[in-house]
């Protein structure tokens, strides 16, 4: 044995008493007060045991002395570990930052007061529309230019900014090679909030066969976004911990009703939502043009008495013929989520009473089933492919 | 159903304590579609052909089982498989026993039967695997195609057929089996032909029941095209990754004091090894997980599990004259282990205190090394 090694032992026995406790400070740090104190942490002994359940918020533990370690997800769906010694009579701090890493200024911030980009040749923007520009009792979306940008990146691709100004769009359309793809926006409005700046959100091309894109959205959105990282990367369990405290807080507290429907559909998905009945039916009531909420609402009065499920059956059907886009040569319905439209063609195929509008639920699955093949399930914001000639209107 | 052997499992006779259930189906070979043995027979032309390593797939999970799946408190009780295999796709163990085709009337007798077990008790485990051709509309539903798919004497359009979400939705009430896993693997069909299965009657589906289990989980993974689904002779994507999924323990948790898979890890393992596998094939492919996602433990480990450990220093020149020094826990010294650098051995998963004394070193080097299965490296910073 060295030297060195025979120091260490003699440390070891100095510090093997275990009635010599020490402490473990963790706390959190993130821009959003609500994650501050939601998103949870492990702490594991040498051998990864727990040495207690899952922590949330700021905790000071008691612990023998010895190595442990602390691990997270952080806000954007990382995994986070980080080894650290507890000494006898010591107090050891770790502190988690919420984000994996800070956001540096870059070029697209100086592109803002440019002039606007030409659309690369083969990219290019054919419309957008928002809610403003959709009368109260009006069906339809109308095209606009307003609110879309183009951005140049250093690697020669594009992406799309949406967002600026006031004419917010709710979904935007793009033609590649007789390809067109429209996508749909978790927009904020001034309809509801004072925050347009945190309604921006960025469009991000993908290399693939087909036009395909990512909705990236603004950072101050961080629960939404702590929110769809976790359901992207299938972490079911952090998803529904943080959805059933998220969701009743971004419908009241921070006005993000669309990041409310997004975290009901996953606790639906999961048959978690029964015991959210009533904020899903204040979502659908507060916010008519939610057509991903209207669905919700069907589907849990679905399983209810005949008057319910009949009331159910109208937002069904609402929900899919009311407001549309007619950018395709057609029109589709105006669903935030994919995962919304797979459920209402799924409440349309599965109805709880099977003799109950047996001819309208297949009239509407011929009619809107065959639009599945153009959603992109794997996006969590919908998207939707179109090789048809599309025309703006 | 073969090939499974109760006695090497430990099936107990006449007695009902808490068994796991399986039942896989693999299907490649279809009679009716494009270059079965009667495709000139096919009720009507779906546009569909062969597949190459769905029953395949199906062997290896089977396999698994088999050879892997251990759980002390519902140890393996049955395992059915039904498999119509491609000429020469399966493993000589399994095509020597003749296996059973997953044709619909021995689907409907075997989920019956596996239904029954289930049943039986309500701490029994069931787990469900099936691959071949499917038809998924929505990210809620999904059908698989069975063997005799599109045969002209069938009842239906989709008398060969199973609706694999209606079989789940019949399997979890409050009478069976309390922790259940499902996993579809399915091919998923071209456009065109999707829209209409979702009006066609006639796919297998068992009654729903009141109640639930306490935990179901439901993978859906659909890729996008015929050649997406598997390299040829080989593994599915999805099998591939839900193979390695099972086999990375994680530590122990309140839920189980052993290293385990359980269903939320297995959750976020799959859906991104899935994707990772797909992207590397230059393809995409999603998990959908859905049912009720309640925590539970899908495999357990016996004692630690062992983890490849490499170290090396930067600048690496230091190694040869080094010594190194591995503590768990930096109480307990492990003997045997190597003490020159670089370093590399299999070690039991932990948090270790490394140190490395050298002559050329400005001090003795301490740290730390959290140690995880199956791999982990460190390249440990000195100061010469």
């Amino acid at each position: 044995m060295s030297r060195a090694e025979e120091q260490e032992d003699e440390e070891q026995e100095e510090e093997a008493d275990p009635a010599e406790l020490g402490q473990l400070s963790v706390s959190l740090s993130s821009a959003s007060m609500f994650l501050q104190d939601h998103l949870a942490f492990d702490v594991r002994d040498s051998a990864h045991r727990p040495v207690g359940p899952r922590m949330r918020g700021p905790q000071t533990l008691d612990l023998a002395p010895g190595l442990y370690s602390v691990d997270a997800v952080h806000e954007d769906g990382s995994r986070w570990s980080a080894v650290t010694q507890v000494r006898p009579r010591t107090t050891t701090e770790v502190h988690l930052f919420g984000s994996s890493e800070k956001k540096q200024p870059g070029p697209r911030s100086a592109w803002v007061n440019r002039a606007q980009p030409a659309w690369p040749v083969d990219l290019q923007f054919l419309g957008s529309g928002g809610l403003e520009s959709c009368p109260a009792e009006g069906p339809e979306f109308a095209a606009s230019s307003e609110g879309v940008r183009c951005v140049p990146n250093a690697d020669g691709s594009f992406d799309a900014e949406v967002g600026r100004g006031s004419a917010l769009p709710a979904w935007a359309c793009f033609t590649r090679k007789g390809e067109a793809l429209v996508v749909m926006l978790p927009v904020n409005t001034p309809v509801w909030t004072h925050d347009t700046v945190a309604s921006r959100a960025t469009i991000r091309f993908l290399e693939r066969s087909h036009l395909r894109a990512v909705v990236e959205l603004d950072e101050r959105r961080r629960v939404l976004i702590a929110l769809r990282s976790r359901v992207e990367r299938g972490m079911i369990g952090e998803a529904s911990e943080l959805a059933r405290d998220a969701t009743a807080l971004l419908l009241e507290k921070y006005s993000d009703p669309v990041g409310a429907a997004f975290g009901a559909l996953f606790l639906h998905r999961i048959k978690h939502l029964d015991a959210q009945a009533d904020w899903v039916a204040n979502l659908a009531n507060g916010f008519p043009w939610l057509r991903d909420a209207q669905i919700l609402r069907a589907s849990l009065q679905a399983r209810g008495s005949a008057a319910e499920r009949e009331e159910a059956f109208a937002r069904l059907r609402d929900g899919l013929i009311g407001f549309r886009v007619a950018l395709f040569a057609g029109t589709v319905p105006y669903f935030l989520f994919s995962e919304a439209f797979s459920l209402a063609l799924s409440l349309l195929r599965r109805w709880p009473a099977d003799d109950e509008h047996r001819d309208e639920r297949e009239e509407l699955i011929l009619r809107f089933a065959p639009l599945a093949n153009r959603y992109d399930y794997g996006s969590t914001f919908a998207q939707l492919n179109d090789t048809s000639k599309p025309e703006a209107r | 159903m073969v090939p499974f052997d109760p006695d090497r499992v430990g099936r107990v006779p006449g007695g009902d304590p808490p068994l796991t259930h399986v039942l896989i189906v693999g299907v490649s070979r279809y009679t009716f579609f494009e270059g079965g043995a009667r495709e000139g027979d096919a009720r009507e032309d779906w546009g569909m052909g062969q597949l190459t390593a769905a029953a395949l797939s199906a062997c290896r999970v089977a396999e698994w089982f088999l050879k892997r799946y251990r759980n002390p408190d519902a140890p393996l009780g049955s395992l059915r498989i039904m498999l119509s295999p491609q000429d020469a796709e399966l493993p000589a163990e399994f095509a020597a026993q003749a296996p059973v085709a997953a044709t619909r009337a021995n689907f409907v007798r075997a989920f019956k039967d596996f239904k029954a077990d289930c049943e039986r008790h309500r701490d029994n485990v069931a787990f469900v695997y099936a691959a071949g051709h499917g038809v998924q509309l929505t990210k809620h539903g999904a059908i698989l195609l069975l063997e005799d798919a599109g045969d002209p004497d069938g009842d239906t359009s989709l008398h060969g057929a199973a609706d694999f979400v209606g079989c789940h939705r019949g399997l979890d009430h409050g009478c069976s089996a309390g922790t259940q896993f499902w996993f579809l693997d399915a091919c998923r069909q071209r456009p065109e032909i999707a829209p209409r299965f979702e009006i066609m009657k006639g796919a297998f589906v068992p009654d729903a029941l009141p109640g639930g289990a306490r935990a179901s989980h439901l993978f859906l993974a659909a890729s996008t095209g015929q050649s997406a689904f598997a390299r040829i002779g080989d593994r599915t994507l999805f099998c591939e990754a839900l193979l390695e999924s099972l086999d990375l323990p994680g530590a122990p948790s309140a839920l189980c004091p052993e290293w385990h898979v359980s269903a939320h890890r297995l959750s976020e393992s799959l859906t991104t090894r899935v994707a990772k596998l797909a992207a590397s094939e230059g393809i995409e492919q999603a998990v959908h997980p859905t049912g009720n996602t309640t925590e539970a433990i899908v495999h357990r480990f016996q004692g630690v599990p062992k983890v490849q450990l490499s170290i090396c220093t930067n600048p690496s020149d230091v190694q040869p004259h080094a010594s190194l020094s591995l503590r768990l826990g930096r109480n307990q010294r492990i003997p045997g282990v190597p003490t020159s650098l670089p370093f590399s051995a299999l070690v039991d998963a932990g948090i270790y205190a490394v140190s490395v004394t050298a002559p050329t070193l400005h001090e003795p080097y301490l740290g730390t090394i959290d140690a995880k299965p199956p791999v982990t490296h460190a390249e440990l910073e000195v100061e010469v």
